[in-house]
């Protein structure tokens, strides 16, 4: 009796040091990912802003009538999304970069997302600049969006496209979606937002979705 | 006497027959002429042309009359016949038509003119004040079109006027052509040629599998080009030495009219189909075809546009790192140890 006492006694703390281990162990790598993620964005980043040409108004005076592009009305309508601009990078497309100045982030936003694509950078989700219905995803990663659940009614976003043109944003509404509720979080009130940022909470069922207003430029 | 009498008699009767067949026959002729002199009624347009505060004088201008209206519809005649240009409504005034479109009709007659050498009717120069006047015009429709004029650095390019004689309220027109004027320029353009297909949006197996356009430099043929889906019907060319270039579809698709479009380096060409919209046969046919001297040119840049994202999932992309397990885990542990401990204590007290 007191031999089994004890084999179950060692069984306990061995399974219970086990799963400890396991649990630091994924701690760390998390830890370890979410830094290796930001370090990577950065670099990235500094990169892409040295590409970045800096953004001139384009003339405000009209063409003549000599001068207007016959051709334009006759090519094909591109979708909607695909009127952004990108640059490629290490054969990664960008389509610009994100800065959250309240939470001390600033990212590039890769043009499409893919799970690869998630642990590189924010991704363009779909939408575009021009039809003010752009999602971004990004991992919860404190260095990505782990922290944008912590914004706030006002909260300056900002937007720069890889043309150099910024596009300032405020934070009008925060909430949870479940992760899969898409067409809320793709059209949920779309007249009432123009850019949407979400990431996982950290049980990964749901989606911290921020929305924001295009502020006057 | 009485023969006499009946004689005289009879004299006078030829006479009388004779001044009444005279009256009759003047007034047959007179009523046979009226309607001819009615129908002969003529005439004159007057161009004024003027560029800014520049009269442009001496210009040459060459007259053609191309058709007449004929039951609500305008019907091209001779050298024109069959001619397909897009046109206004047909049942309407031109004057109810758009500008750009009575423009158009006027580029397109002229570029025919030009490309088969068609006979003018007349011919002018601008005066001092810059008009030059047509008349003993009937009732009809005419183009009319001047030459490219150069004086000194400056190079006057006039536009085409496409006008109808309607022989009642249009005795007299005046038009003021539209002039463009370019300086000569030291430096290289790139021209282009687009031909559009207009109208067939559901029957594109109407469309012509490729097209053949002749290129003129300075209003004289200088060679021909073949646009189709392979070259997105377009055609690129430089320039350095300041000509004045147009472009002329040579075969018109069947069951569509043309019409021509530019700006300084642009020309369009657009093809509207007008055969009938419920017809499905294949009706595409290959028309001419010379490859032309200068090849097209692909500028690539840095940037690109985004391809649409992949978003047919029913779920949105899973963004979290794995956390959830953590505590669990955590939890699994201690309990474990917590189970161990309690074990160990009851095994001292044992």
């Amino acid at each position: 009796m007191k031999s089994k006492l004890k084999a179950a006694r060692i069984a306990c703390f061995t399974l219970g040091t086990a799963l400890l281990l396991t649990a630091l162990f994924l701690v760390i790598h998390n830890v370890n990912e979410d830094r290796q993620s930001g370090v990577q964005a950065k670099r990235i980043l500094r990169t892409l802003k040295d590409e970045i040409p800096e953004y001139t108004e384009p003339a405000a005076t009209m063409p003549a009538a000599e001068e207007y592009d016959l051709f334009a009305e006759y090519e094909e309508e591109p979708e909607q999304s695909q009127a952004l601009e990108t640059i490629t990078l290490d054969g990664d497309v960008y389509i610009g970069y994100i800065s959250i100045p309240e939470i001390g982030i600033e990212l590039p936003v890769l043009a499409d997302w893919s799970y690869p694509n998630l642990k590189i950078a924010p991704c363009r989700y779909v939408g575009g600049i021009d039809t003010d219905d752009l999602i971004i995803c990004a991992h919860n990663y404190n260095t990505h969006f782990g922290r944008i659940g912590t914004l706030h009614t006002d909260s300056e976003i900002i937007f720069t496209e890889v043309t150099g043109q910024e596009h300032r944003y405020s934070v009008v509404n925060i909430e949870q979606l479940p992760g899969t509720a898409v067409e809320d979080i793709k059209f949920g009130n779309a007249d009432d937002w123009d850019l949407t940022l979400f990431t996982c909470t950290l049980g990964g069922q749901s989606r911290v979705t921020v929305r924001a207003v295009r502020l006057e430029e | 006497m009485s023969n006499a009498l009946h004689s005289t008699s009879k004299s006078k009767l030829h006479r009388i027959s004779a001044l009444f067949l005279a009256a009759a026959l003047v007034l047959c002729c007179m009523a046979g002429i009226l309607p001819a002199s009615a129908e002969e009624t003529t005439g004159s347009m007057t161009l004024r042309c003027v560029k800014d505060e520049d009269v442009v004088v001496n210009m040459h201008w060459q007259l053609y009359r191309v058709g007449h209206r004929a039951d609500s519809d305008f019907v091209f005649e001779g050298d024109f016949a069959d001619y397909r240009v897009t046109l206004g409504d047909r049942t309407k005034s031109m004057l109810e038509w758009d500008a750009e479109t009575v423009a158009s009709v006027g580029e397109a007659l002229k570029r025919k003119t030009i490309a088969d050498g068609i006979g003018k009717r007349d011919e002018g120069y601008t005066n001092s004040s810059g008009a030059v006047t047509f008349d003993g015009l009937e009732k009809g429709l005419y183009l009319v079109w001047g030459d490219i004029l150069v004086v000194e650095n400056k190079t006057y390019i006039p536009s085409a006027v496409f006008f109808e004689m309607d022989g009642e309220t249009a005795d007299i027109l005046n038009a003021y052509p539209k002039i463009i004027c370019r300086t000569l320029s030291d430096s290289d353009e790139r021209y282009s040629v687009r031909k559009v297909w207009e109208n067939d949006e559901n029957q594109p197996q109407n469309r012509a599998v490729s097209i053949t356009v002749e290129r003129y430099r300075d209003n004289r043929y200088f060679d021909e080009i073949e646009l189709n889906e392979e070259n997105d019907w377009t055609y690129y060319w430089d320039d350095t030495d300041n000509h004045i270039w147009f472009v002329y579809e040579k075969v018109i698709p069947e069951n569509y009219t043309v019409a021509y479009k530019e700006n300084h380096t642009q020309f369009l060409i657009v093809n509207t189909y007008e055969g009938d919209t419920a017809e499905t046969t294949t009706t595409a046919t290959v028309t001419e075809t010379t490859v032309g001297t200068s090849g097209t040119t692909t500028v690539t840049t840095k940037t690109t546009t985004v391809p649409p994202p992949s978003t047919t999932t029913d779920k949105a992309p899973q963004t979290g790192q794995l956390w959830w397990p953590v505590p669990a885990l955590a939890a699994g542990g201690l309990l474990c140890i917590g189970v161990g401990l309690t074990l160990r204590k009851r095994d001292d007290e044992e």
